[in-house]
């Protein structure tokens, strides 16, 4: 009887090893918070972010990403003056730079403390928590991420994942070469259930081809999406931006383009006046900096 | 008239023809009318001109080579009207035989093979006078391979039967036989490797693979390295058939021959690469690397497998490189780079078996490369930063466990593999 025993109790050892392993819970990521806010000098935007990995995620996170993508038909923008620093992956940031080419826009890139920073081939700036460094835990905010670059403020999406160590990932590895675009597949889907998006601010080259009216429709726009995004909560403040969008955009319509530079510096006026209080820092970088670039192409 | 005819004729009569026992392969067999096959004018034989009622004499295209032609019936024993001609050329120029008065043989060079009735006024000839004429050719078949669809050098990429899903290399082998006379005769196929050992392959017991020959228009496909050309419906004298190679999970260089079986001389070669285009080697070491090609040493080189550091330009060329360079600016730590491909990619046996059951089921395309899984310092790898470099550069590198894994889902320690 004690072959017996001994044999069950390994058994049972043995299940409850594979029982725990596979009840394991995968790490929850549902959502993430971000602000941004934008400084200038000299023409350089200097771009800050602060991340925090709210308490309802279970998963800790790994990656930060932000897309830096340029639109065909958008203006080069020089690199001049945008300085990274020494924990961005240069190399391979390099190799990416050199294969996207003009689909990228330029920046800088920093990084806190513990964290590096690549361009991707994906058109993101990816940071990532270095093996030194405590993976961004739920409640927990980080600051430090940081781009500079010439491009003009404009709506960006911010992507998180939590770190899933390779030994926990429950997909099924590829049989030979002509399974991996399953095995692939599967991977992304994993990382995509570990993942978050938020809406931010990002560097955006301008149009090519200005045209007043258009931009004026495309800040409109930037006043809206500003709104949804909670970035904006004062609705009498944003029908006060409304009035004075529309009456350059009517001002530029009839060709009077001192009418409607009027009402973009008192719309500057009270986007400055507004910032910090009823203004989040990416509504104030959005109108801001956008409204100054078309006044100066007012001129 | 008609003696006068016939005395013409007979000036036309080549003297160097010359008969032989030899048979030869037959072409085709002709009954020729003297009343419907008649060409020709008043002094000239050229059965181009002259030709006044259809169908008119018969032409026969043929290839360049020796034929001989052979009477063996008169239609009408009592008036043979001058006998058959046999001409040979075209409306330029040509000789004319006289197989009547037994087989003639000629050297072809141009044109067509004609059988007619030398006469420039057919309309009253006699239609039940007539001969049968059998044309041969003396050179024997001629076989051409052709590796189809494949440009020369013709270059494939070796199998991969791997996955879930096999993914056979394949090269059709078409066999085209001129002189077949309206005889089906059959082809044979072999294949054979150039090199005793395959590229990157220092182990040769047992022999590697050639790869295989099979009938992929069964179904399912037949192992099979004979097939059979059959006459075709245009021209009786030619015919092809076809089988397929599927090349074998190593790279290597193999010559494929084909033969008529019962004509051994007939045959022809064709060479062809299996191999993954334009692999290129990593250099030993570098920022942040070491890819030693010393055996036994962190770079995974064998005896059996002595060049192990192969991939795609891109991959040896700046992935890596970059990959290692800043992995060493951030960690001061060197990646020692295990096996990647062989120098012409393929299967990489690590049990030096030809097969994969020796743990790399992958490796076979320059898109590999396994990274120690400890600094060449013997400090583990700082792994988050390998998988972010890794997930980040251009070719975005994925994870795999390449080995089986433990009852837990862990995947046993080693080198850590990475694919684009």
């Amino acid at each position: 009887m004690r072959v017996v025993k001994v044999f069950g109790i390994a058994a049972l050892i043995i299940a409850c090893g594979v029982l725990t392993h596979a009840r394991q819970t995968p790490p929850v990521v549902t959502t993430v918070s971000v602000t941004a806010a934008v400084s200038e000098s000299s023409g350089v935007y200097t771009y800050r972010y602060k991340i925090t990995n709210p308490r309802a995620n279970t998963g800790s996170l790994w990656l930060i990403a932000t897309d830096v993508s340029k639109s065909a038909g958008t203006i080069p923008l020089s690199d001049e003056g945008l300085n990274s620093d020494e924990r961005l992956f240069q190399a391979t940031s390099q190799i990416n730079r050199d294969q996207l080419g003009d689909k990228l826009v330029a920046v800088g890139v920093g990084s806190p403390f513990g964290w590096n920073a690549m361009v991707t081939q994906s058109n993101t700036v990816q940071w990532n928590a270095s093996d030194d460094t405590p993976l961004l835990a739920p409640g927990v905010t980080q600051d430090g991420f940081r781009l500079t670059s010439r491009g003009l403020p404009v709506i960006r999406h911010l992507q998180v994942e939590a770190y899933l160590d390779f030994n926990a990932l429950r997909v099924a590895d590829p049989a030979g070469a002509a399974d991996i675009p399953r095995y692939k597949a599967d991977v992304d889907a994993v990382r995509q259930k570990l993942s978050a998006s938020a809406l931010t601010i990002g560097p955006g080259a301008p149009p090519i081809q200005f045209d007043p009216e258009a931009f004026i429709r495309t800040l409109m726009a930037y006043k809206d999406q500003a709104v949804a995004a909670g970035w904006l909560r004062d609705q009498g403040i944003g029908r006060s931006l409304d009035a004075k969008l529309n009456a350059a955009r009517a001002a530029v319509a009839r060709g009077n383009t001192g009418t409607a530079a009027n009402e973009l510096n008192a719309l500057l006026h009270e986007v400055e006046a507004q910032a910090g209080k009823q203004l989040s820092p990416e509504s104030v970088a959005l109108l801001k900096f956008n409204t100054q670039y078309l006044l100066s192409k007012l001129r | 008239m008609r003696p006068i005819r016939m005395a013409l004729l007979m000036i036309s009569i080549i003297g160097f023809a010359r008969s032989t026992a030899a048979q030869g392969q037959l072409i085709g067999t002709f009954t020729v009318n003297y009343a419907y096959n008649v060409g020709g004018c008043i002094g000239d034989p050229n059965p181009y001109y002259c030709t006044y009622v259809a169908p008119g004499p018969i032409h026969i295209p043929a290839a360049p080579g020796r034929y001989r032609a052979v009477r063996t019936q008169i239609l009408n024993p009592s008036d043979d009207a001058g006998g058959v001609k046999v001409w040979d050329g075209d409306s330029s120029g040509g000789v004319q035989y006289n197989p009547a008065s037994g087989p003639v043989e000629f050297d072809h060079q141009l044109g067509e093979i004609t059988l007619y009735y030398h006469d420039w006024y057919p309309f009253d000839n006699n239609p039940s006078i007539g001969s049968v004429v059998e044309i041969y050719s003396l050179d024997g078949p001629k076989l051409t391979l052709t590796l189809d669809g494949c440009v020369s050098p013709c270059i494939i990429h070796p199998s991969d039967f791997t996955g879930f899903v096999p993914a056979p290399a394949i090269v059709p082998l078409l066999a085209t036989v001129e002189g077949l006379g309206g005889q089906s005769r059959d082809i044979s196929f072999k294949m054979e490797a150039t090199d005793p050992t395959p590229p990157g392959h220092n182990h040769g017991n047992p022999s590697p693979p050639k790869g295989d020959i099979n009938d992929l228009s069964t179904n399912p496909a037949t192992a099979t390295n004979v097939c059979t050309a059959t006459p075709s419906a245009a021209d009786s004298n030619i015919g092809s058939c076809r089988l397929w190679y599927v090349a074998p999970e190593i790279a290597d260089h193999f010559v494929i021959t084909a033969s008529v079986i019962d004509a051994p001389n007939a045959s022809d070669v064709q060479s062809l690469d299996v191999l993954v285009q334009d692999l290129a080697q990593l250099p030993a070491a570098g920022t942040g690397y070491n890819a030693s090609r010393v055996i036994g040493d962190v770079g995974g080189a064998t005896a059996a497998h002595p060049m192990n550091h192969f991939g795609t330009p891109f991959m040896v060329g700046s992935v890596i490189p970059g990959l290692a360079a800043d992995y060493f600016a951030q960690r001061q730590g060197t990646l020692g780079i295990n096996d990647m491909s062989l120098p012409k990619g393929g299967l990489f046996d690590l049990n030096q078996q030809w097969n994969n059951r020796g743990g790399h089921n992958l490796h076979r395309y320059g898109t590999s490369v396994d990274i120690n899984g400890a600094q060449t310092n013997g400090a583990p790898v700082a792994i988050r930063t390998l998988e972010a470099l890794a997930r980040g550069n251009a070719y975005q590198l994925y994870r795999i466990c390449e080995v089986p894994r433990a009852a837990d889902g862990s995947c046993p320690g080693g080198p850590i593999h990475f694919e684009q």
